[in-house]
């Protein structure tokens, strides 16, 4: 029996490995269209969010075709994150698919994933058993989001952007089949070599902006973010900068120095993925960047609550910031539509030297 | 010698602008028309009226614009698309030059650009809901049994502030029925659904944007006096709606293309536009899980350009001439 997860807030590839390392294969989810978004806000809450409706939707076609075993990850960090526990909800809501299972196996510790894999898959699952499974599934988040982050980059700064297209897929292909830690950090180390070994461009970037957020918009190939990557390739560099690695857990001695510069900004008690995004921001406007990107995955609500920090961040560096949720498959036009708004106004910036 | 004139071509969800400028940049016509779903035609007709009047002129270049541009860029092979924000900026800037702020709204779509010392700083436009733009009026309007045209002057006749939940049209639309139901006058109840569309769209749209005068209101909506009124309050400062409000984005693509085209325009004739079979179709890639939707833009039975693929699968099927993106001139053939 085909085990699957949700297209939205989960990464095939990680999701993937962590059940290929416990002996279970995950399920291709069905494509999201009108018709799964139609089933979805059939069966939805009419007040749950759009993205909700379409992960509703999307499950119930993967039930309809005989698929019953959900296993998906969430936060349960301190941020306001709907992606929660939800499966109380799911199997309630599903209650008369005979067959249907519905756990969170992520956990907000060790102990937590045991118990909630234990849950998933039975008592057979072993302490080592988890631990390799976790170290699989964080590091290939972990190069996973290092592939995406340096790839994009590489696309303005290399002269053979479609050598780093190859590349990415190449690396998204190799973190795919690399079963275990060892075979991850192979992967790791020939990706950097591979990068460092791109011929560069020798002109500069055009204009430089850096990117915050997109913590849970992890790489899929020819991603909706693919949209906003593609900016690079008309010379522009997108920075994409995050401190969130999921494999090391972030001290406090780290993010001290981090909070201490958010200070004015982040007031309550903030998440990890917040504090990051909002360092980065300050760090890309003292070091004269023309612009900052803000990306985050719609409905995503620690990274909405941020919009209007980075907003105030922006508004007295006196730097143009552009927020920008991304939607699954959706609405490409008018991402398109204000990235290029966005890149016209700071190369107008730019041209009457306004940029600081 | 024939005189030059740039065209500048706006289809949005609603309507379709055409605006020919000459040398001087003095707009010499212009159309304004409800689109009616009809992209193709509705260009063909509005083109024949604008540019087809215009006697000893030639055409130097075109900018097309609006959520349409793409596909009217294809059909008139434009020399520059742009996107709506940098087409209304150039626009104003033009005419206004001294704008600090420019509040547009449209059939579908609302913006709003930050203007500073003659160069846009700013701008954000309407999210995943319609309820701060003309929709919510077509649809009052639709409700109340009344033109749409005739909601600016119903709202003017106001003599009692009547609030209308303008969070959502749905709410909306129950909040105003309720008020018939209770007795409250016509022109009250569209008055205020006005300040609703504003208040929605200065807690969506302008939230957080340092609006100053002098402010430009911009777009189809703009011929409603009873918003121009309500922003007026709302802001606490005069709110100009200028002469071409409903094709100001039009002018803009057309002084973009005036700007971008340094040699012969790539624009075809009237006639060829005009006896064109153009027509766009839509399909699903099935090659991959991303399912991207294709949009197929055909002539005389051969694909001529597409556009939406995430990888270069269908680019190299089109054969007549690629989209010209991001605002690029494309190379003159």
């Amino acid at each position: 029996m085909n085990h699957f997860t949700f297209s939205w807030g989960s990464n095939y590839i990680a999701v993937r490995g962590l059940l290929r390392a416990l002996g279970h294969e995950l399920a291709t989810p069905p494509r999201i269209g009108p018709a799964i978004a139609e089933r979805g806000t059939e069966l939805a809450h009419p007040f749950l969010c759009f993205s909700g409706k379409l992960v509703l939707g999307q499950l119930a076609a993967q039930l309809e075709r005989g698929d019953r075993r959900l296993a998906f990850m969430s936060s349960l960090g301190p941020e306001a994150c709907r992606c929660a526990d939800t499966s109380d909800y799911l199997r309630s809501l599903f209650a008369d698919c005979d067959g249907f299972t519905a756990h969170r196996i992520g956990g907000g510790g060790f102990g937590d994933a045991l118990s909630n894999l234990r849950s998933h898959f039975g008592f057979r699952v072993r302490r080592r058993d988890c631990f390799r499974a976790y170290a699989v599934f964080f590091g290939k988040v972990d190069l996973l989001h290092k592939v995406d982050k340096r790839c994009t980059a590489l696309r303005c700064l290399s002269s053979t952007p479609e050598r780093v297209r190859e590349l990415e897929r190449e690396a998204l292909d190799l973190v795919d089949r690399s079963a275990g830690p060892f075979a991850l950090w192979r992967t790791s180390r020939w990706f950097d070599r591979e990068a460092a070994g791109l011929p560069l461009r020798p002109e500069p970037p055009s204009l430089r902006i850096g990117v915050v957020g997109g913590e849970h918009i992890l790489s899929e190939l020819d991603s909706i973010m693919a949209v906003v990557k593609g900016v690079a390739e008309r010379g522009i560099l997108l920075d994409w900068r995050s401190g969130f690695r999921l494999l090391a857990r972030t001290s406090e001695e780290r993010l001290a120095p981090l909070k201490e510069k958010c200070r004015p900004y982040l007031h309550s008690a903030p998440s990890t993925s917040e504090i990051f995004s909002c360092a980065h921001a300050t760090d890309f406007i003292d070091e004269g960047y023309d612009g900052i990107l803000h990306v985050y995955a719609f409905g995503c609500m620690p990274q909405t609550a941020l919009k209007p920090v980075l907003q105030r961040v922006a508004q007295d560096a006196s730097v143009p910031l552009l927020s920008l949720s991304i939607g699954d498959r959706f609405a490409e036009e008018g991402l398109e539509n204000r990235l290029e708004a966005f890149i016209d106004l700071l190369e107008a910036r730019k041209s009457k030297g306004a940029t600081k | 010698m024939k005189r030059r004139v740039w065209i500048g071509i706006d289809v949005g969800s609603i309507t379709s602008k055409v605006v020919a400028i000459d040398e001087r940049e003095r707009m010499l016509a212009s159309t304004y028309e409800r689109t009616r779903g009809r992209v193709v035609e509705s260009v063909k007709d509005s083109l024949r009226k604008a540019v087809g009047a215009l006697v000893g002129h030639a055409v130097a270049g075109c900018g097309t614009t609006g959520s349409a541009r793409k596909l009217v860029g294809a059909l008139v092979d434009a020399d520059v698309v742009k996107n709506e924000i940098t087409a209304h900026a150039r626009a104003c800037l033009s005419l206004h030059p001294d704008a600090r702020t420019i509040l547009e709204i449209g059939g579908e779509d609302s913006k709003i650009i930050i203007l500073r010392d003659g160069v846009p700083v700013d701008f954000a436009m309407n999210t995943v809901c319609a309820a701060g733009t003309g929709a919510f009026l077509d649809q009052l309007a639709t409700r109340l049994g009344v033109p749409v045209e005739r909601l600016g002057d119903l709202a003017a006749a106001s003599t009692r502030d009547v609030a209308i939940a303008g969070r959502c049209t749905v709410f909306a639309e129950s909040d105003i029925i309720f008020k018939q139901q209770t007795g409250h006058r016509i022109e009250d109840i569209v008055a205020g659904a006005c300040r609703s569309l504003v208040r929605n769209y200065l807690n969506d749209v302008g939230k957080g944007k340092a609006i100053e005068p002098p402010v430009l209101f911009l777009g189809g909506v703009a011929a409603n006096r009873g918003i121009e009124a309500a922003f007026e309050e709302a802001l606490g400062v005069p709110v100009t709606v200028p002469e071409h409000y409903n094709v100001m984005g039009a002018f803009g693509a057309a002084l973009v293309a005036k700007e971008t085209v340094v040699s012969a325009t790539k624009m075809r004739s009237l006639d060829e536009i005009r006896s064109s079979d153009f027509r766009a179709e839509t399909f699903t890639c099935p090659h991959c899980p991303n399912a991207c939707e294709i949009v197929r833009f055909v002539e005389s039975g051969s694909p001529v350009a597409t556009l939406g693929g995430r990888c270069e699968r269908w680019t190299a099927e089109a054969t007549r001439a690629s989209v010209p993106v991001h605002g690029t001139e494309s190379t003159p053939t």
